[in-house]
């Protein structure tokens, strides 16, 4: 699958057009991910958990809710792929329903963290003075707190949520927006071209966020694709602990919890979610290394 | 140096106090009537909601609380567990230590992997050392702390028989049953630890092992060995340390998984307790302490690290 990819590359360089253009620098940037063996396995495997959560509804071949008590705790068949949970409920789909509350969490969260993060950032660089010295007073404060306790207490009170997920796990990535998007409006402000943009009466407003912004984006893309992967751990984590969506919601975390108590009577019952969620999180992370490598060469041509 | 640890201190307080608001507002958070949540499903007469809403202070305006709550704070009282009527520093205090010593091995653990699987994959870069390490780190990257915990459970625990899978022995009174017990808990936090580290101590070796100290002092004769040992790792760790302060940090104020897996009678565990029973002060108070750790950790740290090179300023 992947050198099929790669060799469709060609066949979309001859394009003159501005967007072909951009085209082209996309493709390129593809070819350095799947030349990057290990980049590539990362994005195989987010395409995986996004297209199970994009078609969950036509990949799953039972009811993922119907409690089946005579087919428990039963291994691999055709019938059951990956076998049936404590309830007589078919893993894999469970498991391909997961996807959809994994992914669903870790949208809301970060785009929560980018909406806020970004304008922010930009904004307190573009401006410096006090504003920048509040925003990263209050940036400072907030790493210093630990994330995965305000996203336990931000839980425990407000009670399981998609709403309370995107809050829980949003708000600790805000501060990573702001600190790249202002060392990068930063390292860009004082450039030419944004000086030309000025004499030719752009507004400041759309100096920034069209002019200089779009040069954030290689960094925001990298931290979106960790930011996931942080989601996924933390969503699944408070599920775990039982502090997420109560059954029977088919939440990874959630799954690999109910299995505990059966483990050494049907070990694959807590074996199958726990892989799911560390392929996940290993996908994301991996493609997040790369898109570093791709945009960032110094460190590329380090390893 | 002084002046130094004098300034941090005073970056201190914007943290403490946003920290202690975030901390002290969870309870506003709750949708509903708190002290009806609080108070449970069962009949409850209404002198006594009013008792607990004034013992709460849910009668005041909620500047008025934060100020009267942040009084009491200071002073070292963090109010009464609703449950137990005890103390909630007492109680917490308590917890504290088998939070640490637990924090503490996955430490020793951590270091003990990080370091020589760091520096091996630095100085046979690209080689099957390096790979293995690498592999490792990712492996302890993705693979969940409470997956992690489950396979020891399963492998150690279950078929092999060879560590408990749960509880606590109180060092004082059995300290081999007590190191018994805390190996598969130290193991999954400090191989989680090992992963981070790792891959920062093999980057900054790769870093030093370019610079001209080195290529001077090999070019003078120094064996390889020699310098890597005595030049190229002693400059690593020292940036080293700020990332396994970072850790030690979160060892502290995060592991509240695996002391909810393996039974262990720590600080984090407690937060959960009061959740699942809403005992709400419980909570602020326990959350309260271990962010208050978490901060003075990572004070600790950076002091540390400018002692340790005296190079760095901070403006």
């Amino acid at each position: 699958m992947i050198t099929a990819e790669r060799e469709k590359l060609p066949g979309e360089l001859p394009a003159a057009t501005e967007l072909g253009a951009l085209g082209q620098r996309l493709g390129a940037s593809l070819a350095v991910l799947l030349r990057n063996r290990l980049a590539a396995l990362g994005l195989f495997l987010v395409l995986l958990v996004l297209l199970a959560a994009l078609f969950a509804p036509y990949l799953i071949t039972h009811d993922p809710f119907q409690m089946n008590l005579p087919d428990r705790l039963k291994g691999s068949s055709a019938e059951h792929l990956l076998g049936t949970d404590i309830y007589g409920r078919d893993i894999l789909t469970r498991l391909i329903l997961g996807s959809r509350i994994a992914m669903r969490v870790a949208f809301g969260a970060v785009l929560l963290a980018v909406l806020i993060g970004v304008p922010v950032g930009a904004v307190s660089a573009y401006t410096g003075g006090w504003t920048d010295a509040v925003v990263m007073r209050f940036v400072d404060a907030f790493l210093a707190f630990p994330g995965r306790l305000l996203a336990i207490a931000l839980v425990a009170a407000m009670g399981p949520s998609f709403l309370t997920f995107y809050l829980a796990i949003g708000l600790t990535s805000i501060p990573g927006y702001i600190r790249v998007v202002r060392a990068t409006v930063l390292s860009q402000k004082e450039r030419e071209y944004v000086e030309a943009a000025r004499m030719t009466g752009e507004s400041e407003f759309r100096i920034l966020f069209f002019q200089i912004l779009p040069n954030c984006i290689a960094p925001i893309l990298v931290l979106v694709s960790l930011d996931f992967a942080h989601a996924i751990l933390v969503e699944s984590s408070l599920s775990f602990l039982g502090l997420g969506f109560p059954p029977p919601a088919p939440s990874w975390g959630l799954m690999l919890s109910e299995a505990r108590g059966y483990m050494e009577l049907a070990p694959h019952v807590a074996v199958f979610p726990g892989l799911v969620i560390s392929l996940a999180i290993l996908g994301f992370n991996l493609l997040g290394d790369g898109l570093r490598d791709i945009f960032d060469p110094r460190q590329y041509e380090r390893q | 140096m002084t002046l130094y640890i004098f300034r941090r201190f005073v970056q201190l307080i914007p943290v403490l106090l946003i920290a202690s608001f975030i901390v002290f507002f969870i309870i506003h958070l709750i949708p509903g009537d708190p002290v009806e949540i609080m108070l449970g499903e069962e009949r409850y007469d209404r002198a006594q909601y009013e008792i607990l809403r004034q013992k709460l202070g849910l009668d005041e305006p909620l500047a008025v609380q934060y100020v009267h709550w942040l009084g009491r704070v200071a002073q070292g009282d963090l109010g009464q567990s609703l449950r137990t009527q005890r103390p909630v520093l007492d109680t917490v205090l308590e917890r504290f230590p088998a939070t640490l010593y637990l924090a503490l091995a996955a430490l020793i653990i951590g270091i003990a992997i990080a370091l020589p699987a760091g520096t091996l994959a630095a100085v046979k870069q690209n080689t099957v050392y390096d790979y293995g390490a690498m592999g490792f780190a990712l492996f302890g990257i993705a693979v969940p702390n409470f997956f992690f915990a489950l396979l020891l459970i399963l492998g150690f625990g279950l078929y092999l028989g060879w560590f408990p899978t749960l509880g606590y022995i109180d060092p004082t009174a059995n300290f081999p049953r007590f190191l018994w017990h805390l190996t598969l808990p130290a193991m999954v936090l400090g191989t989680d630890l090992a992963s981070t580290v790792t891959r920062y101590v093999r980057a900054e070796m790769l870093e030093q092992l370019r610079l001209d100290y080195v290529r001077t002092a090999r070019a003078k004769g120094v064996p390889r060995r020699l310098v890597i040992y005595k030049h190229t790792l002693k400059n690593s760790l020292i940036s080293a340390t700020t990332v396994i302060g970072l850790q030690v940090g979160r060892l502290l104020g995060g592991s509240t998984i695996i002391e909810t897996v393996f039974a262990w009678p720590g600080v984090a565990r407690l937060v959960l307790e009061a959740v699942y029973s809403r005992d709400y002060p419980l909570l602020q108070g326990a959350v309260l302490f271990l962010a208050f750790t978490y901060v003075g950790v990572n004070l600790v740290v950076d002091v540390l690290y400018k002692w340790l090179d005296p190079r760095i300023s901070f403006k």
